[in-house]
């Protein structure tokens, strides 16, 4: 069976060890890095999605830039059948544990406590909308997770109602943010998952971890689905320290 | 109970290869910035290109031995001393239980590496024992007894040790890969370095050449994650980029028109347009500036890029050869 492929963009170097290609939309640049990841050739060492791209990192000794380039836009214009299965044993197989396995995208439910907000204000002046209003926005819209980045675990969701969109960023930016505080920015919104400088607005603070780096837990994957739903200052409390449970809230 | 660190210097932490398959998850590549004075100070002590040493930076750590450790200092030449008797950098010494290591400043270049027969032990994370916070006085870094007779590399003033490829005259001439252990730091003469760049995925968002006909100088401000440079703001078109993957070695131009070139604890994906994307032969260099140093950017081809990747490989791959034939290999526990 041959699957459409994501539609083939423009494919350009990232230096001498990467590859960038352009997609025509999101969907396309997250099915296009589950290939990439499936097909695991030998010399991949990573592929990065971001919104409409995917950035292909190789081993530049096992391979060249041409050679790579011609691969991810044969891949990319559906060319190519990724394999199946990969056996165990294979570089395919090696690469399908851990960070790398392939999965469909989850969707996950993150309690989110609006009480404990730093700018919610600034975001009501701004919208024009009431407290409520915000919470109640951002809480009824279901997020895909664009990109992963920044910071290691940090979700850029989006995008945003409209109501909610346009809002900037800090004049200048907090040297740190509590763990899991939410913020927003232009049509984004997203989590720290760990005490950072940042300069988003903050309208909340999620009581769970989200990124345990020492242990490699990194629950949230470009392509996931995230929800926000409004807690307490009791429940914020009885949470904390939790883990975000994985394929919560299917 | 190994080496304990009295001082920790300006900034001394625990480096390896990094971790280069998790940007996924945006998690910086780090490791050691010039990878290849971490490997060749491994081989002097007889470990593999990427055990764990201590990288230091500019003004390095005091350290306090509990037992007889074979270690030699590479990378910048930092000037060191035993109980205040100055020993030579790259070259291999025991320090005794009781010994004090202190390791001053560097005459070039910025950065250094203190490597230990048998490694330094520490936990693996994500594939990787680099470490995710700078050391601080007290931390005692665990590593086995061993014991070495000195023997070194020199540190290397060669008349050219950087030539860009575009420049024919120098081309098949013996560049320093044909002869010496390079290290990276040292300015080809004329006060400044060349940088080799591939163009950037947004080259065509800067209608000028200013960027390549330029000179730079490093601001103080630099660090692991980035290369600030200060110059002439180059302008762009308008625009907003949406963010997309980015890697050690990306020169992204930020909104005063001016360049930082990503080191490698830079971000994993990044919205400031790319002009240009400093090759993989010179990626050790961009961990060696000094600030107040110059830097001109030169173009190259992809072929020009590889070719200047496999002699260095090449250098470096003789060099470590060398040394693992030589005798004079440290004793390990």
């Amino acid at each position: 069976m041959r699957r459409a492929g994501p539609a083939a963009g423009r494919v350009v170097p990232l230096g001498d060890q990467a590859v960038l290609a352009y997609f025509p939309d999101e969907p396309a640049a997250v099915r296009f890095a589950a290939a990439v990841r499936a097909a695991a050739p030998p010399w991949l060492q990573d592929v990065v999605p971001a919104y409409a791209t995917a950035g292909v990192f190789f081993d530049a000794d096992a391979v060249g830039l041409r050679a790579v380039m011609s691969w991810v836009a044969d891949l990319a214009g559906g060319g190519r059948e990724p394999p199946e299965d990969p056996s165990p044993g294979s570089a395919a197989g090696l690469f399908a544990r851990g960070a790398h396995a392939p999965r469909p995208p989850r969707t996950f439910q993150i309690p989110v406590c609006y009480e404990r907000q730093l700018d919610m204000a600034r975001v009501c002046e701004h919208t024009g909308l009431s407290a409520d209003e915000v919470i109640r926005l951002h809480t009824g819209t279901e997020y895909t997770v664009y990109a992963v980045g920044f910071a290691p675990g940090f979700p850029y969701l989006g995008y945003l109602p409209p109501e909610l969109c346009g809002v900037g960023r800090l004049a200048s930016p907090r040297l740190r943010v509590e763990p899991g505080s939410v913020g927003l920015t232009g049509r984004q919104t997203g989590i720290y998952p760990l005490p950072r400088p940042a300069g988003w607005n903050l309208i909340g603070r999620t009581p769970l971890v989200i990124v345990d780096l020492p242990a490699g837990f990194f629950p949230l994957r470009v392509g996931d689905r995230v929800r926000f739903g409004r807690i307490d200052e009791a429940e914020f409390r009885r949470l904390e320290g939790e883990r975000l449970a994985v394929g919560s809230g299917q | 109970m190994s080496l304990t660190l009295l001082h920790p210097g300006l900034l001394s932490l625990l480096v390896d290869a990094g971790r280069p398959r998790w940007r996924a998850l945006g998690v910086p590549v780090g490791g050691a910035a010039d990878r290849a004075a971490l490997a060749l100070g491994n081989a002097l002590v007889g470990n593999p290109p990427d055990a764990p040493a201590v990288e230091f930076t500019l003004s390095g750590p005091t350290f306090e031995a509990q037992h007889p450790t074979a270690c030699v200092m590479f990378g910048a030449p930092f000037s060191l001393t035993i109980n205040r008797n100055p020993i030579a950098a790259g070259r291999t010494f025991t320090l005794q239980a009781g010994d004090v290591l202190q390791i001053g400043g560097p005459a070039v270049g910025v950065r250094g590496y203190l490597c230990v027969a048998g490694g330094f032990e520490a936990p693996e994370i994500l594939g990787s024992r680099s470490g995710l916070d700078p050391l601080k006085a007290g931390d005692v870094l665990t590593c086995p007894a061993s014991w070495c007779e000195p023997r070194g590399l020199p540190f290397v003033r060669s008349p050219e040790p950087n030539p860009p490829t575009p420049f024919p005259e120098r081309e098949g001439g013996a560049g320093p890969e044909s002869s010496t252990p390079l290290f990276s730091g040292e300015a080809p003469g004329e006060g400044f370095h060349f940088l080799r760049v591939l163009d950037g995925p947004q080259r065509d968002w800067f209608g000028t050449d200013r960027f390549f006909t330029q000179e730079y100088e490093v601001s103080p401000a630099s660090n692991r994650m980035g290369l600030r440079l200060k110059g002439e703001p180059i302008a762009r078109r308008p625009g907003e980029l949406v963010s997309e993957a980015v890697a050690p070695g990306a020169v992204q131009i930020t909104n005063d028109g001016l360049p930082v070139v990503l080191g490698v604890d830079g971000q994993t994906i990044g919205g400031y347009p790319k002009v240009a994307h400093v090759i993989r032969a010179d990626l050790d260099l961009l961990g060696q500036f000094r600030p107040g140093e110059r830097v001109r950017f030169v173009r190259v081809s992809q072929e020009e890029a590889e070719t200047a990747a496999r002699k260095r490989a090449a250098t470096l791959r003789t060099w470590l050869a060398r040394l693992r034939a030589a005798d004079r290999q440290p004793v390990v526990g």
